[in-house]
């Protein structure tokens, strides 16, 4: 009797280890995709992966002032076209860039101006 | 009947925002032969890059992707992307990117494109010179823009008539351009029109054409009424066909506009 709940007790322990080492490669795994920024998908034209491609990249404009557009990525992950002449931020929602001047005045952040 | 809205910019979001999937399907817009037409007159080469204004569906984006490096879908709502994406991607598409702006701010550096096209659009733009402008800053020297729509009628009683009924339907139609506006809006934006010519377009099928925009059934009964009524002149420069007292089908008049950036 004594062997027997022995045993199972080890193994209880090792399926909690298991279900442990699982649940922490399944965080990495997460946050490793958190952190990928969109360009990841570059290439692929905005298609089912979700990214901007390079060649939208290349000649996205600010609405505005008609001057080229920066990409970057928030302390939350968003990802934002920024226009460091104005601060104007224009979002990135399902990879699709709002190009909308509102937008960008909405989202403008005038820490990001350089220049 | 109503004025179209001052805000005419929202009201499009609002009107395409709720329709946009019935607009992949649409026939007019899916079949319209003259997306081949656009594409023949295009004359696109495999390194250059086309704009499609107002996707709408996808269909013109779809249409030029094949034959040019990269191509741009954009439109003033984003359920309508999504859907022209869907779409696009379906048909295996990858070389074709999606951005939501106005047709006249567009987010693009000066001379980005070889070729820009707008297809049954430009009927709703707030301010048809100023996306003139646009188009014309966008497109690189010798580029080439093809515009595709309703076109208006020189005799205004007909264009009137036009206008009342295609705005009864869908009052985000702010009105059908006639060739001497777009001539006059293109050469002010610095264009040179080389070519326009009247693409005869299917019948609009009515209860097709009034469902597919979502208009009150109120509405429908309303502007058929209206049709039924029509002088023997309109109804057969229209060619308003009746069945039974019910209103079968009209037409409306389309053209195609293509301009040149001087080199």
């Amino acid at each position: 009797m004594k062997n027997v709940s022995r045993i199972l007790g080890i193994a209880a322990l090792l399926a909690v280890a298991v279900l442990v080492v699982r649940a922490i490669r399944q965080y990495r795994e997460d946050s490793v995709f958190d952190l990928a920024p969109a360009t990841s998908s570059a290439g692929l034209g905005g298609g089912s992966k979700r990214g901007i491609s390079p060649e939208l990249l290349e000649i996205l404009a600010d609405p505005a002032d008609k001057g080229p557009v920066e990409l970057m990525t928030d302390d939350s992950g968003k990802e934002w076209l920024v226009n460091r002449r104005n601060g104007y931020r224009y979002p990135i929602e399902d990879g699709i860039p709002i190009m909308l001047i509102e937008e960008g005045e909405k989202n403008k952040d005038e820490s990001l101006i350089t220049g | 009947m109503t004025q179209p809205p001052e805000d005419i910019t929202n009201f499009v979001q609002q009107q395409f925002g709720r329709a946009a999937a019935d607009y992949v399907t649409s026939f007019t817009h899916a079949q319209g032969t003259d997306l081949k037409r656009l594409v023949e007159l295009a004359a696109p080469k495999a390194e250059e890059c086309m704009l499609d204004v107002a996707t709408g569906g996808g269909h013109t984006a779809l249409a030029f992707a094949a034959f040019v490096r990269h191509a741009v879908a954009l439109d003033l709502t984003k359920p309508m992307l999504i859907e022209a994406r869907k779409h696009i991607t379906a048909q295996g598409m990858k070389n074709v990117s999606y951005c939501r702006a106005a047709a006249e701010a567009l987010p693009f550096s000066d001379n980005s494109f070889d070729i820009s096209v707008c297809r049954i659009a430009a009927h709703h733009f707030a301010d048809p010179r100023q996306y003139a402008l646009e188009a014309a800053r966008t497109l690189r020297p010798g580029g080439r823009l093809l515009i595709s729509d309703h076109i208006g009628i020189e005799d205004p009683e007909f264009d009137a008539f036009m206008d009342k009924f295609e705005r009864w339907r869908d009052p985000s139609h702010v009105r059908a351009y006639t060739y001497k506006e777009w001539q006059a809006f293109l050469s002010d934006a610095g264009l040179e029109v080389v070519h326009t010519e009247d693409h005869d377009r299917d019948p609009y099928i009515y209860d097709d054409w009034t469902k597919r925009i979502r208009m009150p059934e109120q509405e429908r009964d309303a502007l058929e009424q209206w049709l039924l009524q029509a002088e023997p002149r309109f109804r057969e420069f229209f060619s308003i066909k009746e069945e039974a007292g019910r209103i079968v089908s009209l037409k409306s008049t389309f053209g195609i506009v293509m301009a040149q950036k001087p080199a």
